[in-house]
Parts: C-alpha cells; sequence; structure tokens
C-alpha cells in the first residue's frame, strides 16, 4: 500500500515537470522566433537603404562632379555592408557589432554626401533627387523603428530564459541569449537628410 | 476666519489654474485626445482649434467615404506643440498608442501637423499595410504640391483639407488618375491581366457549369423498364432549414416512358447567423475595433513601421 502511495507520488512529480517543462519550451520558441521575425525586419530595412543608394548615387553623378570622393565612399561603405550579413539564429554580441558598425559606416558616408549635396541648388531642384530623399529619409526612420521593436522583442526573451526555473531549461536545449542593437554612438546616428 | 481661509485657497486654486489654460498644451501621445472613442465617424483630432469645424466635418466626411470603401483608417491630428518630441518619431508613437487600421491589414494613416515654430511639420505615417500604395515618395509629393503652399501661408486648415481631399482622391483613384494627380508617368508594372484573359475564364467557367449540369440532368437507365428515359426532374424543400433545426429537401427522379418515380431525401443545413452560407465576399466591410454598440470605437489595431513622410516648412 505505502510502495504504491510512492509510485503515485512519483508520476504526479513527473506530470507536472513535463507539463511545466512543455508550456516553458514551447514559449521559448516562440518567442525565439519572435525575435527572428523582428531581426528580418531590420535587415529589410537596412536592405531597402542599400537599394535606394544606386539610384542616389547615379542621380547625383551627373550634378555633383566635384564630389567624386564622396561619392565612391558611399558606394565602398555599401559594398562592405551588402557583405557583413548574419545569421538570424546567432545573434550573439560580437556578430551584431560588426553589422551594425558596417551599416554605421554607411550611414555616416551617406550623411556626409548629403552634406556637400546642400552645395548644389540645382539638385535640390530636381525632382527625382527629393524624391529619393524622402524615400531615403522614411528608410531612415523605418530602421530607427524596426532596431527599437527588435530590442524590445529580444529583451523578453532573454528575460524569459534568463529567469529561474527557465534558466535550467534554456540551458539545457540551448537557448542563447540574444544580443541587443546598442544606442546611437554617434557613429549610428541616423544622416540628417533635411534641407 | 474659516470663510477667509476657504475664499484664500478657492483664490490659489484658480490662479494655479491660469497658466494651464493660457499655456498652450505640449501634448504627449497619451494626451492627445483620441475623438474616435467618442464618436467613430470622427476622424479628426483638433484640441487646438486649429482646423475649423467646417473643415473639420468636410475632412470627417471624405475620411469616411475612404473607411467604408477601402477600409483604411485615416486620423487627422492637429495640435500646436508636442514639447521637444521629435515629430517624426511622435508621429509611429501616437501611430501605435492608437492603432490606426485594420488588425490582420494594418491599413492606417495619420495626418499630423504641428504649428510651433520650432517643429512646424506636417507628417504622414502609414501602416505597414499601405506602404504599398502611399509610398514615401508619393506622400512626400502630395504634402509638397497640395500642402505646402498653404500651410506656408498660415492657411492651417484649407492646407489640411486640401491634403486630405488630394489623399484621399489618391487612394480611390486609378492608375492613370494617380499619375495625372502627382505629374509624373505612372509606374507601369506589365503585371495588368488584358481583357481576353476575362474571356477566357468565363468561357471556361460556363462550360464548367455546362458539364456539372449535365451530369446531373443527363438521362439514365430506368431501373424497371430499362429505357434510357429516366431522369433528373428537379428538387424541392420540404422542410424549412431554421436557424435552430435542419431542413429537408427532396429530389426527384422519373421515367418518361413507364413513370416509375424516385425520391431522395437530402439534409439542408441548419441557418447560421452572419451570413456564413453567403458569398464569401468580406474583405474590406469589417469594421474593425468596434468598442460598443452605440457611437463610440477605436481604432482597429494596426501598426506601422515608420513609413511615410515628413515635410516641415
Amino acid at each position: 500500500m505505502f510502495k504504491n502511495k510512492v509510485v503515485w507520488i512519483i508520476i504526479a512529480i513527473v506530470a507536472i515537470l513535463f507539463f511545466w517543462g512543455q508550456s516553458a519550451y514551447n514559449h521559448m520558441v516562440t518567442q525565439d522566433e519572435g525575435v527572428k521575425t523582428a531581426w528580418s525586419q531590420v535587415e529589410n530595412q537596412y536592405q531597402r537603404r542599400m537599394d535606394l543608394i544606386p539610384n542616389l548615387v547615379n542621380t547625383v553623378k551627373g550634378y555633383a562632379t566635384h564630389e567624386k570622393e564622396t561619392l565612391e565612399g558611399v558606394v565602398s561603405a555599401r559594398a562592405e555592408a551588402t557583405k557583413t550579413t548574419i545569421d538570424p539564429s546567432n545573434l550573439t554580441e560580437e556578430s551584431l557589432q560588426k553589422f551594425q558598425s558596417a551599416q554605421g559606416q554607411l550611414g555616416n558616408a551617406l550623411s556626409r554626401l548629403m552634406l556637400v549635396l546642400e552645395r548644389y541648388p540645382d539638385l535640390k531642384a530636381n525632382q527625382n533627387f527629393l524624391e529619393l530623399q524622402a524615400q531615403l529619409e522614411g528608410t531612415e526612420n523605418r530602421i530607427s523603428v524596426e532596431r527599437m521593436r527588435f530590442n524590445e522583442v529580444a529583451q523578453a526573451y532573454n528575460t524569459y530564459i534568463r529567469k529561474f526555473p527557465n534558466n535550467l531549461l534554456s540551458g539545457m536545449f540551448g537557448f542563447q541569449p540574444k544580443a541587443y542593437f546598442a544606442a546611437d554612438s554617434g557613429a549610428e546616428k541616423a544622416p540628417k537628410v533635411e534641407f | 476666519m474659516h470663510r477667509i481661509k476657504a475664499i484664500l485657497l478657492t483664490g490659489l486654486f484658480l490662479i494655479s489654474l491660469i497658466p494651464s489654460v493660457l499655456a498652450s498644451q505640449d501634448y504627449t501621445v497619451e494626451s492627445i485626445p483620441n475623438v474616435r472613442l467618442g464618436d467613430r465617424t470622427d476622424h479628426v483630432s483638433n484640441p487646438d482649434g486649429i482646423i475649423t469645424p467646417g473643415d473639420a466635418a468636410r475632412i470627417n466626411q471624405i475620411l469616411n467615404m475612404v473607411e467604408d470603401s477601402l477600409g483604411i483608417e485615416v486620423a487627422v491630428v492637429a495640435v500646436n506643440s508636442i514639447g521637444d518630441n521629435d515629430a517624426r518619431m511622435f508621429a509611429t508613437d501616437l501611430f501605435k498608442h492608437w492603432g490606426l487600421g485594420k488588425k490582420s491589414k494594418d491599413n492606417g494613416l495619420l495626418i499630423q501637423l504641428v504649428t510651433e515654430p520650432a517643429q512646424r511639420s506636417v507628417v504622414f505615417e502609414t501602416g505597414y499595410g499601405i506602404e504599398g500604395v502611399l509610398p514615401d515618395a508619393i506622400c512626400h509629393r502630395l504634402q509638397q504640391n497640395y500642402m505646402i503652399p498653404d500651410l506656408k501661408a498660415g492657411e492651417y486648415s484649407a492646407g489640411m483639407l486640401k491634403g486630405v481631399t488630394a489623399v484621399a482622391q489618391y487612394l480611390m483613384a486609378s492608375d492613370y488618375e494617380r499619375s495625372a494627380m502627382t505629374g509624373s508617368p505612372s509606374s507601369s508594372r506589365g503585371d495588368e491581366v488584358p481583357m481576353w484573359v476575362f474571356g477566357v475564364f468565363g468561357v471556361g467557367a460556363l462550360g464548367f457549369i455546362s458539364f456539372i449540369s449535365y451530369l446531373k440532368y443527363r438521362p439514365r437507365t430506368c431501373p424497371r423498364c430499362g429505357k434510357k428515359t429516366y431522369s433528373y426532374v428537379g428538387k424541392h424543400t420540404v422542410v424549412q432549414a431554421t436557424y435552430h433545426s435542419e431542413g429537408m429537401a427532396e429530389e426527384v427522379y422519373r421515367c418518361k416512358s413507364c413513370g416509375y418515380t424516385h425520391k431522395e431525401n437530402h439534409r439542408i443545413d441548419r441557418l447560421r447567423r452572419g451570413g456564413g452560407s453567403g458569398p464569401i465576399f468580406m474583405g474590406g466591410g469589417g469594421l474593425g475595433g468596434f468598442g460598443g454598440g452605440g457611437g463610440g470605437g477605436s481604432w482597429g489595431g494596426g501598426r506601422s513601421g515608420g513609413g511615410g513622410s515628413i515635410s516641415r516648412f
């Protein structure tokens, strides 16, 4: 009789552990996917910026003939940024920092370009250029919005997997904490493209 | 003694109220009145009275038409000041706070005017779902062509009305009319379906329907006399289906030569409320985010990702 009771208790404990583990694990998976989705949104917007650049460079080339160097700076920064990609399942501090600095370089080169273009009134009257500028400005804004949302989602995930007792489970199944975007440190400041 | 104290206190209280009435308020995302909560046909949040009542009524009329026909939820906000907040970011935050657009479509649009000199700007914030129809460049163009001239002259109310009218026209217009509005050739996408495709589909559908009805009405062999004159005659309802119970229908087959008749009974599904059995054209008709049966309601819970355009003037 006594033995029977012990068996039942053990079964109950195992069942409770199982159901807790199941729900916690599934929650982690959902949040992990949420972080990946948020990341792809961030990447989309950076990609959008890179897609605008060839068009921008072509438009500007005809007007700003003396700014060859600045234009080349943008083109090479873009090439560098295109090379730096991240596997969304490996969002570590280090890889994100690399990504951010490559994109930051591009952002800087762009804002330098926009600054020198101030001196070309013909360009500022060009409809095509004005629209590219509006698109670029919209994209910068989108980037900062999506980065902020990514940080929010990543923070929720990190908090969840690090809390006790979830941390036991996340350690067991290899859920790694995700890195955040660093606050705008000047290098990542969105270039102001207003005239 | 008590009375003097009371009078003094009342006086102090009244004096303390004065600055908040006189100084124009710096609005935050939370403090901008969400007028839609009180009246779901009201799209214009205009706490500082920048837009005249007449223009506001006209704007509401236009925006209700847009919402009824396209399902797009547009909000118009006009305030004097938003403090030190960045106007662009403020629009994104306000959009998120209110949740403009239907939840599944994210088809909201926020038009925000700030008139304080340091921040003087008009912002369009587009939801994820309408970034395609209203790309940043188009937002910018509409702002420049239709709003900025009036806004620059201080005609805020007229400028906003013109802007809303232009946006509504643009949303409702065809590609051809759009290019006329923005003064550039429309980007012909080359994915337009030529008319003959519809013709082919039409003929195909007709053929399919006749094939099905042939299957139903074709003459069969009569189980009694064996001649090929036995066929489907028709169907009639025996018991009407109601919301509570199933109905019954009878399908009749008859042989023309010997008169043999066979009846088959079929169940008719219970009626469902909410047009479940009707055609499935629910599209933009669903009015997302009703707060209740009365006049109030909220926005549909849509999201934006910082798309749109800002024009400072």
